[in-house]
């Protein structure tokens, strides 16, 4: 399926959003590496909803504003986003910093949303579980590190670490850094507050999880009241890209809240 | 020329192979291979050094700072500055510099070098620099933030040095109710600034523009005079000529009876120095936002040659260091000086594994062989187009 993509203002910047399919709105938050764009596993959600994926500010291209200082930034930016379209209803997907993001998102006014689910989201720091230091690593490292089945992350690995794509991710490591370096992957403030994501939600992990531990799975869950948790095996950080089918098992109840 | 007497305070009893092992002495590499009862006799080693230096007439001594390695073990550099303030004499104290961005208050910085230069008497000079791109790893500090709080620190520094207090300074990053130091500095209006930099055109610019000493670290001399010629450049759009005064050359000097002898006893050490102290994986170096994406790729493409070993050889052909007899250092120092135009030279004497009684061997030829014919010495400059 091939989504529709269109430009639009929002809080001084252009935005790029991809769209595609019909039903209930679903709004991705994408990772730090959002050169990856559209994923095969979207076309699946796609058959049941109208998925929406917006490239963050200061991302893939996109300039970084001045206001983009805080993971918080970016949630408050995907508010704005959710009313300048006029959602209703919205299951809300975040994955890796997107799901820091999404769970931001949602503690600061869950109205406009009707489920949440955060894949192998950052955001909140669990005593003596170190994420991996993914800025000591090379972008072809961390093709390798992050997926499970080696031979899945080579062939990533060839197909999007380019020399024609290194502006663009060396861009959208500089905003990661930016927003992720310092606390490392997380706000202090935020599992103060996740108790107001007063959501039906879903926390899923990839059981080999390499960047983090999905040990954060169960924290997630006691921080969000009601939380079900998914760990999928033989999985690295990326079940989207590693294993959409047992995703999409997992996502059965956000899909059809 | 001034000539300084530069200190890099290597842990030249580093177990050289764990460091091979581990790929860097930077950050990875554990601080369980120092030793304190070696670090101890180190650190008065080259602070005897140092005080050796200013008895022999050096116009001056520098320390500078680095943290989490081996390289250097001077992580608080006012520290040993201030265990010098009071043994120099004659010549200056240059802390070269402190790393702004990294600490949460810089008014610690403007009230440590305002006792340096009362405690000397206005012969401390001070130095301000970012940290080099490793040091936002080790010290938890944002990339993305150094540019901007190294302007602000330095802000809040020299109004802190510069108007009667007490005020507040409400920066993005620093917000002080109340900035009113005691001591201030005894140089009015400020202690002498000096700023090292790897050559980023941003710093060539700002600092011509607050007619501060730009000093470049380590690098063959056609680029330095690149830099330097870059740096009058810049000093012209402000509108003002830069003095050769405002230029400094870091550099490593060795001297011996011959070129021959100077290169053997140099070798080693130099080679680990620049080989084994100095390697740092460019992941590491270059932590995003640090510098613009463009300079990442600059430095990427420059610094390819450091994969390679540099042998010594490679190191004095290229004009990094200088190593020979008493003759050929003070030529190719002549040459260097006149080529580049700088009147101000930041001389490393012991460098790497150097030993104690090695080094203070070659501070006394230097003293002796070199330092005499640069006392009255300015760059001269080429012969006029016609």
């Amino acid at each position: 399926m091939e989504p529709a993509s269109t430009t639009l203002k929002l809080c001084g910047v252009d935005t790029r959003l991809l769209r595609a399919g019909r039903g209930a709105p679903l709004l991705i938050l994408q990772g730090a590496n959002n050169v990856e764009g559209w994923l095969p596993f979207y076309d699946r959600l796609a058959e049941t909803h109208d998925v929406l994926l917006p490239t963050h500010p200061g991302f893939a291209g996109l300039p970084a504003p001045d206001w983009l200082e805080r993971i918080a930034d970016l949630a408050n930016f995907h508010l704005e986003l959710i009313h300048a379209l006029d959602l209703a209803d919205v299951r809300l997907l975040g994955l890796s910093m997107g799901g820091w993001a999404a769970a931001e998102l949602a503690t600061r006014d869950a109205s406009r949303l009707a489920a949440l689910a955060l894949v192998a989201p950052s955001g909140i720091y669990l005593p003596g579980v170190e994420p991996l230091d993914v800025f000591l690593r090379t972008d072809e490292q961390l093709f390798e590190d992050l997926f499970h089945d080696k031979a899945l992350g080579a062939r990533w690995r060839d197909e999007r670490v380019t020399p024609e794509n290194e502006d663009l991710r060396l861009q959208s490591k500089v905003t990661t850094a930016k927003l992720a370096w310092s606390p490392r992957w997380y706000d202090p403030h935020l599992r103060k507050w996740l108790k107001r994501a007063r959501l039906p939600a879903t926390i899923v992990w990839g059981a080999n999880d390499a960047f983090l531990s999905p040990e954060h799975a169960q924290e997630w869950s006691r921080l969000i009241p009601g939380a079900q948790t998914k760990i999928i095996d033989a999985c690295g950080h990326h079940p989207s890209i590693e294993q959409p089918e047992a995703l999409y098992a997992a996502l059965a109840t956000f899909l059809n809240a | 020329m001034q000539i300084f007497n530069f200190h890099l305070m290597p842990y030249a009893h580093a177990d050289l192979d764990a460091i091979r092992a581990n790929g860097t002495a930077w950050l990875t590499f554990s601080n369980k291979h120092y030793d304190p009862e070696k670090g101890a006799q180190l650190y008065h080693d080259y602070l005897d050094q140092l005080e050796f230096a200013d008895e022999l007439g050096f116009d001056g001594v520098v320390v500078n700072e680095h943290h989490q390695t081996a390289y250097g073990i001077m992580p608080a550099p006012g520290v040993l500055a201030g265990a010098l303030a009071r043994s120099i004499k004659k010549g200056s104290v240059a802390v070269l510099g402190r790393a702004l961005p990294l600490v949460n208050n810089p008014l610690t910085i403007a009230e440590e070098f305002a006792i340096l230069d009362n405690l000397m008497r206005g012969r401390f000079i001070g130095g301000f620099v970012r940290g080099i791109g490793v040091e936002y790893h080790n010290m938890g500090m944002n990339p993305a933030d150094s540019a901007e709080r190294f302007e602000e620190a330095h802000d809040l520094i020299m109004q802190s040095w510069t108007r009667p207090g007490p005020f507040s300074f409400e920066g993005k990053h620093f917000k002080l109710k109340y900035v009113n130091p005691w001591p201030t500095p005894y140089s009015k209006p400020h202690p002498r600034i000096f700023i090292p930099s790897s050559g980023s055109l941003s710093t060539i610019g700002w600092v011509a523009k607050h007619r501060y000493t730009y000093c470049q670290t380590l690098a063959p001399i056609e680029a330095v005079a690149k830099t330097f010629a870059l740096f009058r450049e810049e000093a012209e759009k402000c509108g003002y000529q830069a003095s050769d005064d405002q230029l400094a050359w870091s550099n490593a000097i060795f001297v011996a009876e011959t070129d021959e002898k100077a290169l053997a006893m140099a070798r080693p050490h130099l080679e680990t120095y620049i080989n084994v102290f100095l390697s740092k994986n460019p992941t590491m170096m270059s932590p995003p936002g640090y510098s613009s994406i463009e300079s990442i790729k600059r430095v990427r493409a420059i610094k390819s040659y450091k994969s390679a070993y540099q042998t010594a050889e490679d190191m004095i052909a290229r004009g990094i260091v200088i190593v020979g007899s008493p003759n050929t250092v003070r030529e190719k120092l002549a040459e260097y000086q006149d080529l580049a135009g700088f009147n101000i030279s930041l001389t490393k004497t012991q460098f790497g594994t150097m030993p104690h009684e090695m080094a203070r061997e070659n501070q006394i030829a230097v003293a002796e062989e070199i330092l005499p014919y640069f006392r009255d010495r300015t760059p001269q400059k080429k012969a006029i187009a016609a």
